[in-house]
């Protein structure tokens, strides 16, 4: 966070302070920041406990989401077959709302962690998918031409070509892949579960505790943040060594 | 060490090269020169086996272009560097030895990754990376790779196009004590004639539609080529005809 951000971050905080605060808006309607912090405070080993379940959750979720997602844009990258073949049903897995894959996949799996870390993959695999599928894709040209001069074996051109040019696309994906991770694990706790950040919310949204369900909405920016900054750090890494500034410059 | 006979190609139904033939026997350094589109590259790159020639039979030290290829016979150097971006110099020269189907011992390895550094004298740049080089120095890593493997030919396409023009005279003056010392057959293409002359000790003319070789020139200029010869009256006389037959069209013509 910048000096900027960091800045609008503090106006945006004051300002909903002084508004709700001097319109006197009903606590139920739009509570005021102090006293969502406080609802917080107060409840913190519950908003601990449903943060880490849909935490885990989540990163489950992205680590799965993922690991199809790469699987199936290798899959297409590399064979034209499948490519012809799944890359419809790639996009089309795209278009699908989660909130009808979601209770689907609790009636098929149940209510346990399963379903949750399924709908996460759901939602993650797409934008994986996607940019490792762009990302491996042979571009041809004049390092094709190079490595069938030197004599390399399609592995070889795979491992030392295609996979070091994919890393900024796969990075690029896991940076939307991991923030959707975390709206999928919310969506299916609200379908069927009893902990968790979206099973938080449903409670306090039943009995009118606004507080506590912008507190657990503030959580899920924050988990998302987390995720995102993860991947973010990694990029940096990257970008700060000299074998790898060239592609995120 | 290159026998090209009767190479004919076409993309499609469109004719480039027809019947075009020569053989290079020893350490010599040859110039294809020709308009921009006349086919050079296409040659260049039948020979390398990146293309399949229609008819007629290229060999290189005695096997096909593929089959040179994959015994590492061949160095090839692009217009562009082809240098990749996370790799250093030292890790980009060791490419083609990591590609090999017959390892060396990796005590050999590099010492031909520090001798060929050290012929295009890039010793000190070996770990850097690509984007923290020059034009001129990446063109001399991907110099520095094509050697390194000690192919049995080497060729090179249009080398300077990417560099500028005040920098090119210098690597083409460095590039020539490069290609002396290593003693490597080489065959390259460019449509700079001052370039052609300069570097080569035979000079192809390629012209016509589909190309072929419409006069061949042995150069005279001696083995050891200095900044001096630029300006020497022997040197400017072949730039003087060339021009003038180029301008004739009788190039085109044939």
């Amino acid at each position: 966070m910048n000096r900027a951000s960091l800045l609008a971050f503090i106006v945006a905080c004051i300002v909903w302070e002084v508004v709700t605060r001097y319109f006197d808006i009903p606590r139920y309607i739009f509570p005021s920041l102090t006293v969502i912090l406080i609802e917080m405070w107060n409840n913190a080993g519950v908003f601990i406990h449903n943060t880490a379940i849909t935490a885990t959750e989540s990163l489950l979720g992205a680590v799965v989401g993922c690991a199809i997602g790469l699987a199936v844009g290798y899959l297409m990258a590399l064979r034209r077959l499948a490519e012809n073949i799944l890359l419809p049903y790639v996009i089309g897995s795209n278009s699908v709302p989660v909130v009808a894959i979601a209770p689907l996949l609790a009636l098929w799996f149940g209510h346990g962690l399963l379903s949750k870390v399924l709908v996460a993959a759901f939602l993650c695999f797409f934008p994986i998918a996607i940019n490792a599928y762009d990302g491996l894709r042979d571009r041809g040209g004049v390092f094709k031409e190079l490595f069938s001069v030197i004599g390399a074996s399609s592995d070889f051109y795979f491992w030392n070509l295609r996979v070091p040019l994919a890393i900024p696309f796969l990075l690029a994906g896991a940076k939307v892949s991991v923030v959707l991770a975390v709206i999928g694990a919310v969506v299916a706790e609200f379908v069927g579960s009893d902990a968790g950040l979206g099973f938080g919310m449903l409670q306090a949204s039943y009995s009118l505790n606004t507080p506590r369900l912008f507190g657990y909405m503030f959580v899920s920016c924050i988990l998302g943040l987390i995720f995102y900054g993860s991947i973010m750090l990694i990029e940096l890494l990257l970008k700060r060594s000299r074998r790898w500034e060239w592609a995120f410059g | 060490m290159i026998a090209a006979d009767a190479i004919s190609f076409a993309f499609g139904r469109e004719k480039v090269l027809s019947k075009v033939s020569f053989r290079i026997d020893r350490a010599e350094i040859v110039a294809v020169l020709g308009p921009s589109g006349v086919g050079k590259t296409t040659l260049l790159r039948c020979i390398a086996g990146l293309l399949r020639p229609e008819t007629g039979k290229i060999e290189i030290d005695g096997s096909a272009p593929e089959v040179a290829a994959s015994e590492q016979k061949i160095g090839y150097l692009f217009q562009q560097d082809s240098l990749l971006e996370w790799r250093s110099v030292q890790e980009n020269v060791r490419l083609p030895f990591e590609a090999a189907s017959v390892k060396l011992s990796s005590d050999e390895i590099d010492q031909r990754i520090f001798k060929s550094l050290q012929l295009v004298g890039l010793v000190d740049a070996s770990t850097k990376f690509p984007h923290e080089l020059s034009g001129g120095m990446r063109q001399r890593v991907a110099l520095a790779r094509a050697l390194a493997p000690d192919p049995r030919v080497l060729l090179l396409d249009e080398p300077f196009a990417a560099i500028d023009l005040i920098t090119r005279e210098r690597i083409m003056i460095e590039l020539h004590a490069i290609l002396r010392e290593a003693e490597t057959p080489t065959v390259f293409v460019t449509h700079h004639i001052e370039e052609a002359v300069f570097l080569s000790d035979r000079l192809l003319l390629l012209g016509g539609k589909p190309a072929i070789i419409v006069d061949t020139w042995e150069i005279t200029l001696g083995l050891t080529r200095t900044d001096a010869i630029l300006s020497q009256p022997e040197f400017l006389d072949i730039v003087l005809k060339l021009k003038q037959k180029l301008r004739s069209g009788e190039w085109s013509r044939q």
